[in-house]
This record gives C-alpha cells, structure tokens and sequence, in this order.
C-alpha cells in the first residue's frame, strides 16, 4: 500500500513532462500543398504543355506565371485596437452561437396555428356593438334566439331619417336650434311629427 | 381628402407592409423562430390581460337558453 507521499512523488515524476500543447488543425490550403507535396509537382496542362513546345521551337523564353501577389500588410494606425478586436470577434461569435441556436428550436404547430388562435381570442373579446357584446355573443344570441337585430335596424333608420330632416328643416323637433332668421328664402315650415320614416311610395 | 377614406387607406396600407415584411421574415429559418414565438408571446399576453373579459364572455355560453327566446 502506497502511503500519500509516494503517491504525489509517483504523480509528479509521472507529469514532469507535460504534453505539447495542441495545435491548430492545419487549414485548407495547407493540407492541399502537404498533399501536392506527397505527390510531387503538379501535372502540366496540355494547353500548358502545348505553349511550351511552341516557345521552344520559336526559341523563345518559357513564360513563367508571375508569382502570387504578397499579402498587403495590416496597417498599424485605422482600426479599433486590438482588444477591442478581439472583443468584437469574441461578441461576433457569441451571436451566432446564439442565432444558431434560436434557429434550432422547434416550432410545433407552425404559425398558422397560432394565427387562428389569435384571431379566434380577437372574435371572442373585442366588442362590436353599442351595448359591448363581442363577435361571439352576438353569435350565440342568434343562435339560441336571445339577440333580434329588427330593434337596432329600427333605431338606425329612425336616427338618419331625424339627422336628415334636422339638416333639411331646422327647428322641427323640440331640442333642435331655431332656423336662421338672417336667411333668405321663405316658405312654411311643416311640423312633422316623430318617428318619421321617408317613404317612398306614390300617394 | 375624406378623412374616414384617407384612414382607411393608411391602415390597408400599413397591413399590406406588414404582410410584406412577415413574409421576408419567414423565408429565414431564424425569422420564423421569431415570428413563431413573438405569437405565443401575443397569446399569452392578450389570455393574462384579458382572462376575466373572456371568461366573462365565454360563462354564458355555458348556461341553458330561456324558453322561447327573449328577443
């Protein structure tokens, strides 16, 4: 049985050499040239070769392709700090991981769903009428015979007939403003007795 | 301009841009999220504020109907 010593200096003689630390994965373009580079030099293009045969019979020089333009280096002035970068990308990150996972959530039911819902708990309580009732009462009323629309129908026609005969003929009803005396014209007022209801059918 | 027209019109209007804007946003995975639960949000939203109107509403419906009608 190992006592608590042994065991630590076991432990540290064990992780005295730590790992290396992991890399970064190589990238695209370097797996491609260590790949390029197993297999040798790249092949030729017929057009390639083609050009060349031609150049070396005129006696020309074989064009070699220009070499690729060099990376322009960052400049040090312009540019948020790089602290701030760095704060930028990490932020950056952190949203799409969490647009990411937004993107990942279910949706059961769809929106269709819910947009009837929504409109059917609009029909049962927004109001439609003078007295307050909503879509829904009106409908149960009418369905078991409580709610009767002659009455309102009734009222409105007698309360245009009213507003009109008020606009025509002022000072016909008690309540309403006299007629302008300052006027012009003249005529017989004729008192009409209320409800009236325009008709119009011949005499 | 009438003004109950021109009203009319700017709220037909603002119903049609909306339209046109929900749809651009469905078209997204992440926009259809966003529509989906900003409509439960609604819903939930109108039941908590509204929960005695609509029971009040609905309690009659359970009710038996008088006997011939009271019109």
């Amino acid at each position: 049985m190992l006592t608590d010593e042994e065991k630590i200096a076991a432990y540290i003689e064990k992780n005295q050499n730590p790992p290396e630390p992991r890399t970064a994965p190589p990238t695209t373009e370097e797996q491609v040239e260590a790949k390029a580079g197993e297999k040798g030099p790249l092949k030729k293009s017929p057009l390639q070769k083609k050009e060349e045969k031609e150049a070396k019979e005129k006696g020309e020089e074989i064009p070699t392709p220009p070499p690729p333009p060099e990376p322009e280096p960052e400049p040090v002035v312009g540019g948020p700090p790089p602290f701030i970068q760095d704060s930028l990308t990490a932020a950056g990150n952190r949203a799409r991981a969490t647009a990411d996972w937004m993107s990942g959530l279910k949706t059961p039911g769809g929106v269709g769903f819910l947009v009837f819902v929504l409109v059917f708990f609009v029909w049962v309580v927004v109001p439609v009428n003078d007295t307050g009732q909503t879509r829904l009462q009106l409908l149960w009323g009418v369905l078991t015979g409580q709610v009767g629309f002659s009455q309102a129908i009734q009222q409105q026609r007698d309360t245009i007939a009213t507003g009109a005969i008020n606009q025509l003929l002022p000072g016909s009803f008690p309540g309403t403003p006299a007629p302008s005396t300052t006027g012009t014209g003249g005529g017989q007022i004729i008192p009409i007795e209320y409800p009236f209801v325009p008709s119009f059918e011949e005499f | 301009m009438d003004t109950a027209w021109s009203d009319s019109y700017k709220w037909i209007v603002a119903w049609l841009v909306a339209i046109v804007i929900l749809s651009l946003l469905n078209k997204t995975r992440l926009g259809h999220v966003f529509i989906y639960y900003w409509l439960w949000l609604l819903i939930i939203f109108l039941f908590v504020t509204q929960y005695q109107y609509i029971v009040g509403v609905l309690g009659p419906l359970g009710t038996p109907v008088p006997t011939g009608g009271q019109k």
